[in-house]
C-alpha cells in the first residue's frame, strides 16, 4: 500500500529538486565569478536544499494522506505498470543488463525422449508415454501441443497398458518376474554348459540353501547369485540338470509350492545385445 | 551430422590461453548478440579443453568448457555452439523456419531441402551463404536444428529446388544426446 504511494511520490519528489539544482547551477557560476564559493553562499544552499527536501517530505505525507482513500485504484495501476515493464522486457529480446535473468532460458526436456515436448510427436511412432509425461509434469505445455485437453483419466488408462505391453515385450525372454521359474541352458565353452534357475525366489525358497542342497543332488557346484548380471537373483549350477531337475522338484520343491506347469526350459544359445539389455533391466527389478 | 552414438569417453586436451582468446573474439564476431551473456556461457575463468569427434569422415573439434561442449568447430572453422546453447539463448542467430512436413525428415538428420521453406509454413529471413542459422519448425517455440546456409535467401526463392541449410546438429542426434545435463528434471 504504501510503497506504491511512495513510488508515485518519487517522481514529485525529483521535479521538486531538478529546478532547485538549475538555481543552484547559476549561482554557483556567479560565485565562481566572484571569486569562489564564501562560507554564506554554501550555507544558503545547504538550506535551500534542507528546505526543498523539506517540502518534498512534507508533499510526500500530504499525498499520501490526500491518497489514503485512493490508494487501492492506485496500488493497482502501479501493478498494471509494473506488469507492463515486465512484458516489455520480455519482448525486447537481449538489451539492457536488467533483463539479464531472462537468459539462459530454461527449455523443458521431455523426460521419457530427451527432446522438447513439441517434438516428442515426431521423435517416434508412439509418444503416449511422453504424453502421459508432459500431463503430469508441465499440464500447461500439454495444451498447448496436443490441442484441447483430454480428460486425465482416459491418457492416464491409454499410458498404462502401454506400459504394461512395453514390459511384456522386454521381458519375454528373461523371467516375468511374477511366478514363472525358469532354467536356462547355455553353453560354456565346448561341451561345458552352465544352467541358470531364475524365478524360485517369487515362492519364498531360500535361495542360499537352495543352492547347497542342489549341489548335493546334482553332485556338482552351484552357486546363489544375488545380482547376476543377466538374470538377478538366480542359482548357477554347473553342468545340464534340466532333466534331473524333475527329480528334484518332488523332492524338495514340494515344500514351496512351486506348481509343475508354472516351470519353463530354455535354451540359450548366443548372447545377443537385446538379451544382455533386458537381463539388465531385470537386475534392476 | 552427429548421427549414431557418440563414444562418451573424449580424448580430451586441454588448450592455450591465446587459443581460448582467439576462440571467444570468433564467438563474439560470429553472434555479435551473445556478447553480453558470453560472461555466463564461457566464464573467463573456466576450464576449457577440447577433443575430436569423428564425424562420417573427419574430425569435428569440441570445445568443453567446465566438462561441458558448448562450442564445436566444423572443417571450415566456423564456430557453433551447440543446441543446448542455442536452446538457452535462441536470440544468438537468425532463424530459418521449416513447415510441418520437413520436421520428421529433420529429426532424422537430413539437411533442409529448399521447398521446406518456400512453402506456407517456411518462413525466411535475409540472409547470404554461409551463415549459421536455427532451423525451427512451423508452429514450435524451439529449435530443432543448427545448420549453415549453403544459398542466400535469393537463391533459395529463385531456385527451390535441393539443399538450402546444411544441417549441422539436430534434436536427438548423437551430440544432444551426449550433451544431456545430468539432472535431466
Amino acid at each position: 500500500m504504501y510503497g506504491g504511494a511512495a513510488q508515485e511520490d518519487e517522481p514529485a519528489q525529483q521535479q521538486e529538486e531538478q529546478p532547485a539544482k538549475q538555481v543552484a547551477g547559476p549561482s554557483k557560476m556567479l560565485a565562481a565569478f566572484a571569486g569562489g564559493d564564501s562560507d554564506e553562499e554554501r550555507k544558503k544552499k545547504a538550506k535551500k536544499r534542507e528546505r526543498q527536501g523539506k517540502k518534498a517530505k512534507g508533499g510526500k505525507k500530504q499525498q499520501s494522506e490526500s491518497e489514503e482513500e485512493e490508494q487501492p485504484a492506485s496500488t493497482q495501476a502501479t501493478e498494471a505498470d509494473k506488469g507492463d515493464d515486465k512484458e516489455e522486457q520480455k519482448v525486447g529480446a537481449g538489451a539492457a543488463p536488467v533483463e539479464k535473468p531472462e537468459f539462459p532460458l530454461q527449455v523443458v526436456y521431455c523426460r521419457v525422449c530427451g527432446v522438447p515436448p513439441e517434438y516428442c510427436m515426431f521423435d517416434k511412432k508412439d509418444s503416449t508415454e511422453c504424453k502421459a509425461w508432459v500431463l503430469a509434469n508441465h499440464p500447461e505445455l500439454h495444451d498447448q501441443i496436443y490441442g484441447a485437453p483430454k480428460p486425465v483419466e482416459e491418457g492416464a488408462a491409454e499410458a498404462a497398458p502401454q506400459q504394461q505391453q512395453k514390459k511384456k515385450k522386454k521381458v519375454s525372454l528373461a523371467p516375468s518376474g511374477d511366478s514363472d521359474v525358469k532354467i536356462y541352458k547355455a553353453k560354456r565353452g565346448g561341451k561345458k554348459v552352465i544352467s541358470t534357475v531364475v524365478g524360485l525366489h517369487n515362492y519364498g525358497v531360500p535361495l542360499k540353501d537352495m543352492a547347497k542342497i542342489m549341489g548335493k543332488k546334482f553332485a556338482c557346484g552351484a552357486a546363489y547369485q544375488p545380482d547376476d548380471e543377466k538374470y538377478g537373483e538366480c542359482i548357477q549350477i554347473q553342468g545340464d540338470v534340466a532333466e534331473r531337475f524333475v527329480d528334484l522338484l518332488e523332492a524338495e520343491l514340494t515344500k514351496y509350492k512351486v506348481p509343475f506347469d508354472r516351470i519353463k526350459f530354455e535354451e540359450v544359445k548366443k548372447k545377443k545385445k537385446a538379451e544382455a539389455a533386458d537381463g539388465d533391466d531385470d537386475g534392476d527389478e | 551430422m552427429f548421427k549414431g552414438t557418440i563414444d562418451e569417453n573424449l580424448n580430451k586436451q586441454s588448450i592455450k590461453g591465446s587459443e581460448v582468446k582467439k576462440l571467444r573474439e570468433k564467438i563474439i564476431e560470429t553472434y555479435p548478440s551473445i556478447e553480453k551473456y558470453l560472461e555466463e556461457i564461457w566464464p573467463k575463468d573456466a576450464k576449457v579443453l577440447k577433443s575430436k569427434i569423428k564425424v562420417e569422415d573427419y574430425l569435428v573439434q569440441v570445445y568443453l568448457i567446465d566438462d561441458e561442449i558448448r562450442f564445436m568447430e566444423n572443417r571450415d572453422k566456423i564456430v557453433i555452439p551447440t543446441m543446448r546453447i542455442l536452446h538457452q539463448y535462441p536470440f544468438m542467430m537468425p532463424h530459418m523456419q521449416c513447415d510441418k512436413g520437413a520436421i520428421k525428415h529433420i529429426l532424422s538428420g537430413s539437411d533442409v531441402m529448399c521447398p521446406g521453406l518456400t512453402s506456407p509454413g517456411g518462413k525466411m529471413e535475409n540472409l547470404e551463404r554461409y551463415q549459421v542459422v536455427a532451423i525451427t519448425a512451423e508452429g514450435k517455440v524451439n529449435a530443432m536444428g543448427i545448420g549453415i546456409t549453403v544459398m542466400s535467401t535469393e537463391e533459395i526463392i529463385k531456385k527451390n529446388k535441393d539443399v538450402a541449410i546444411e544441417l549441422i546438429q539436430n534434436l536427438n542426434d548423437g551430440l544432444w544426446k551426449l550433451t544431456r545435463p545430468a539432472a535431466t528434471l
